[in-house]
């Protein structure tokens, strides 16, 4: 019978430059398993330490997949068939520890002391709850870089506020941008304010680790996913303050492009982005589109093309709705006009550049087989190749039990058996 | 540095890293702006022509001027600036010693641009510690590496836009640069991974990092990919309405709007005590919650306004803290400079941005135990750093740089 340890993956050298970085992670759901994903795309090594006791909610739900593959002794195929637990965390491992038990914490302390990183997501104050504050860790280790993101950070008369992304897109008056004309529509889709905190959580957490690598300085650092959603939204505060009015919904207009809009094209739901940025594209749009009467480029300039908006438009609209997106993408980028479809995930499954460029990457995952996940935001490259560490599947809960207690913190097997029997890893 | 006096620049935890921003993209210019918060030395090329985005709006005198940009005065604060034609033999000579004297390029060319200004990775010394990120729309290889774009293109191919927007209505992109600054961001954290990398020698000898906005969005934003599998088409637009269970929902009340989010069913039945348990929460129809997201959303939205509509955000959020039910007033931009949690994290800082005129700006989003950001500066005037950097870093001596300005090499 194959256990889940066996089923990790050949041990490959690790390359990227994080590698020989350990993470710690206790993050869950979404924006923080995002960020610990990239830290794993550089290279580190990180351990998601989690618990059949209180399950990352991300492994919950109806199990929308089910097993093609023997299922190891000891899994709970309840916990290891959602496609997003496995999108959020392929590349790392999984480590089953009740936090709650004395020994747990002693042996998170322990992991912790040969570690680099360790970084939550909880609710503001869980980890002081927990006995594993910054004070706590850095006892364990000085060096250590502790990073905790929350919806409104450690403190603030409103840290208690919980991070869901329609809340937060509303909190950071992102909501308040989201629209067109009159209409108002505040949700966008469900992981903005996640994986914008993810990547400016993860710039924040590598500046602390050099001070850490480099000086040997350990460091906290509080995250809050309120103020992440600010950062880009800069130039709406230049215009609060600069014009005196919040800016409001914009649609899909500019105010030095135009046209700058999707348009209908042939098919159900099938539109092409189309943005002209100078005069010289627009009269290779009129073109490709044959808009150029006897030669004659109507509203030749931008300050033309803005003050007819509407009409151009609708001319534009009226040009593209009997044609193929693709085909038309193709005719005008080669006039040198920026345009490409709207696309679906479907149309994003259909198109060589996802598969070519690995922003989708196939793994096999070790009860449900082949699995389409997100690859990497970033390509490396040095001079010895391409940098990127092998690709691995989500970890089954509890998958690197063995490799944490007995490889890890040398505890013999005889240890590792007491531990799980005790109810210590789970 | 000797044109950098060290009191100046303050110190940051990058304060020994020189960087060089070919300028053109708001991308290139926010992940330089992230390095110079730390105190990176960031250097921006700009050309013999100043650049577009000295003259993007929002507009520092409240008519549009040229060279009047409030963004680009904001992308590119605490930067120095020289005015170098990269694309004459020349300048691609001065470029390449300035790269010579650098840690880490940011640029936004294309594969065959970048090729052309030396920065590609065959061409950089293979003892050079040189991170070198291009952040570009569609990345250095793959079918569409020379398409042209920008945040409206790349929104469209990156499964965002097909997600916003009334159900039946045009897709919408994100509002503002938002796709470029996260771009912008991504190139800043995968230079922070390669400082990390050479501090640790994990990272040796010159590095290419490609980044792509498309990319970028497909594999970070778009959540289409984790379900498309074995649901078929999904992330489908669904106007104020978010796709988990109802409600997950964008309402107007008396003085805005909320947005009331509730993943747990104790979340909801919760809310609807807040309402007074309406009598219509008997009728069947109003508990299948998956169904009343995906087929009478506006129905059900009917039902919550007028109790919405007696009530400020204020007074809503506060009710539903107190009950623990996740809903969340929604913000104009102008309230959230006063915002007194906001002020409690001190999370906007002020900037002069112009002689005389001072505005509040996000800060960074997290607080650090013991790093701190360096304070801002105004950006660069156009060719306001040339001739210093000639002169001290390039070592052009006078007589040469004559000849360069009068070349049009330089400006």
């Amino acid at each position: 019978m194959r256990t889940a340890a066996d089923l990790r993956r050949k041990e490959e050298p690790v390359v990227g430059p994080l590698s020989g970085i350990r993470v710690v992670d206790l993050c869950w759901v979404y924006a923080g398993p995002v960020m610990t994903r990239m830290l794993a795309d550089l290279g580190a090594e990180v351990i998601k330490v989690e618990s059949s006791r209180r399950p990352d909610g991300t492994r919950l739900g109806r199990r929308p997949l089910d097993p093609v593959l023997p299922v190891p002794e000891g899994a709970n195929v309840d916990l290891e068939c959602q496609p997003l637990n496995h999108a959020l965390n392929r590349r790392k491992r999984s480590v089953a520890i009740n936090l709650s038990a004395p020994e747990g914490r002693e042996i998170l302390l322990d992991l912790v002391a040969i570690s680099n990183v360790v970084t939550d997501n909880f609710a503001a104050g869980t980890m002081n709850r927990m006995g594993l504050g910054y004070e706590e860790l850095r006892q364990a280790n000085p060096r250590i870089v502790a990073m905790s993101m929350s919806g409104a950070g450690q403190f603030g008369r409103l840290r208690d506020v919980p991070a869901y992304a329609t809340s937060l897109a509303a909190l950071s008056g992102l909501s308040s941008l989201v629209g067109e004309g009159s209409s108002l529509y505040g949700i966008m889709m469900p992981t903005y304010g996640d994986s914008n905190a993810a990547i400016r959580a993860a710039g924040s957490l590598l500046v602390a680790l050099l001070g850490a690598v480099r000086d040997g300085q350990g460091q906290y650092i509080d995250v809050s996913e309120w103020e992440a959603g600010l950062v880009g939204l800069e130039e709406a505060f230049l215009t609060a303050q600069l014009a005196g009015s919040s800016p409001g919904p914009r649609g899909n207009t500019s105010s030095y492009a135009c046209p700058h809009d999707n348009f209908r094209c042939h098919g159900e739901d099938e539109w092409i982005a189309i943005s002209v940025l100078s005069d010289a594209q627009w009269g290779a749009l009129c073109e490709v589109l044959g808009l150029a009467a006897a030669g004659v480029v109507p509203f030749p300039t931008v300050t033309d093309r803005l003050s007819h908006r509407a009409e151009l438009d609708d001319l534009v609209q009226s040009r593209t709705l009997e044609r193929d997106a693709a085909e038309l993408t193709a005719a005008l980028q080669a006039a040198g006009v920026p345009a490409f479809p709207v696309l679906s995930v479907e149309g994003q499954f259909a198109d060589e550049h996802f598969l070519d460029r690995e922003v989708f990457v196939q793994t096999e995952h070790p009860l449900v087989g082949a699995e389409v996940v997100p690859g990497a935001p970033f390509r490396f490259s040095t001079k010895h190749g391409t940098t990127a560490p092998p690709m691995s599947a989500a970890p089954l809960l509890g998958e690197a039990n063995e490799y944490v207690i007995c490889e890890l913190l040398g505890r013999d097997q005889a240890e590792l058996k007491r531990l799980v029997a005790d109810g210590v890893l789970t | 540095m000797s044109w950098a006096a060290s009191d100046e620049r303050g110190r940051g935890m990058l304060s020994d890293l020189r960087v060089v921003e070919l300028a053109g993209s708001v991308s290139a210019a926010h992940c330089g702006r992230l390095l110079a918060d730390h105190g990176a030395e960031v250097i921006v090329v700009e050309g013999t022509q100043p650049s577009a985005l000295r003259s993007r709006g929002p507009h520092l005198r409240r008519e549009p001027g040229v060279g009047d940009s409030a963004l680009y005065a904001t992308l590119s604060c605490s930067k120095r600036g020289i005015a170098l034609d990269h694309r004459t033999p020349v300048g691609r000579e001065l470029l390449r010693r300035l790269v010579a004297r650098a840690d880490v390029v940011v640029h936004s060319l294309g594969p065959a641009e970048a090729h052309a200004a030396g920065l590609s990775l065959p061409e950089l010394a293979d003892d050079h510690q040189l991170t070198c990120v291009a952040i570009t729309h569609f990345g250095q290889t793959g079918p569409y590496r020379d398409y042209l774009g920008d945040d409206l293109i790349c929104c469209a191919a990156g499964n965002i836009s097909f997600g916003i927007g009334a159900r039946t209505g045009r897709p919408l992109k994100l509002p503002l640069s938002l796709a470029s600054y996260e771009a912008g961001a991504v190139g800043f954290l995968a230079v922070m991974g390669s400082a990390v990398g050479r501090a640790n020698h994990t990272l040796d000898g010159p590095a290419v990092v490609d980044v792509s906005t498309v990319d970028v969005l497909a594999s970070l934003f778009s959540t289409g990919i984790t379900a498309y599998p074995y649901r078929g088409v999904t992330g489908r637009r669904n106007g104020n309405h978010g796709l988990a269970l109802y409600p997950d929902v964008f309402l107007p009340c008396a003085d805005g709007f909320v947005g009331i989010v509730c993943n747990q069913l104790k979340q909801w039945i919760r809310f609807l005590e807040l309402m007074g348990n309406p009598s219509w929460v008997e009728n069947p129809r109003y508990r299948d919650r998956r169904r009343m997201t995906e087929e009478y959303p506006e129905e059900v939205d009917a039902l919550l306004v007028p109790w919405l509509a007696e009530r400020t955000r204020d007074e809503i959020f506060d009710l539903c803290r107190a009950r623990d039910v996740p809903v969340a007033p929604s913000y104009t931009i102008a309230e959230l400079l006063s915002h007194p949690h906001l002020i409690d994290r001190a999370a906007f800082r002020e900037f002069e941005i112009a002689e005389g005129e001072r505005v509040m700006l996000p800060g960074w989003p997290a607080v650090f135990s013991s790093i701190e950001t360096v304070p801002w500066r105004r950006c660069p005037r156009f060719g306001e750093h040339t001739e210093q950097i000639l002169t001290d870093l390039l070592g052009v001596p006078e007589s040469e740089q004559e000849l360069l300005y009068a070349a049009q090499v330089v400006s």
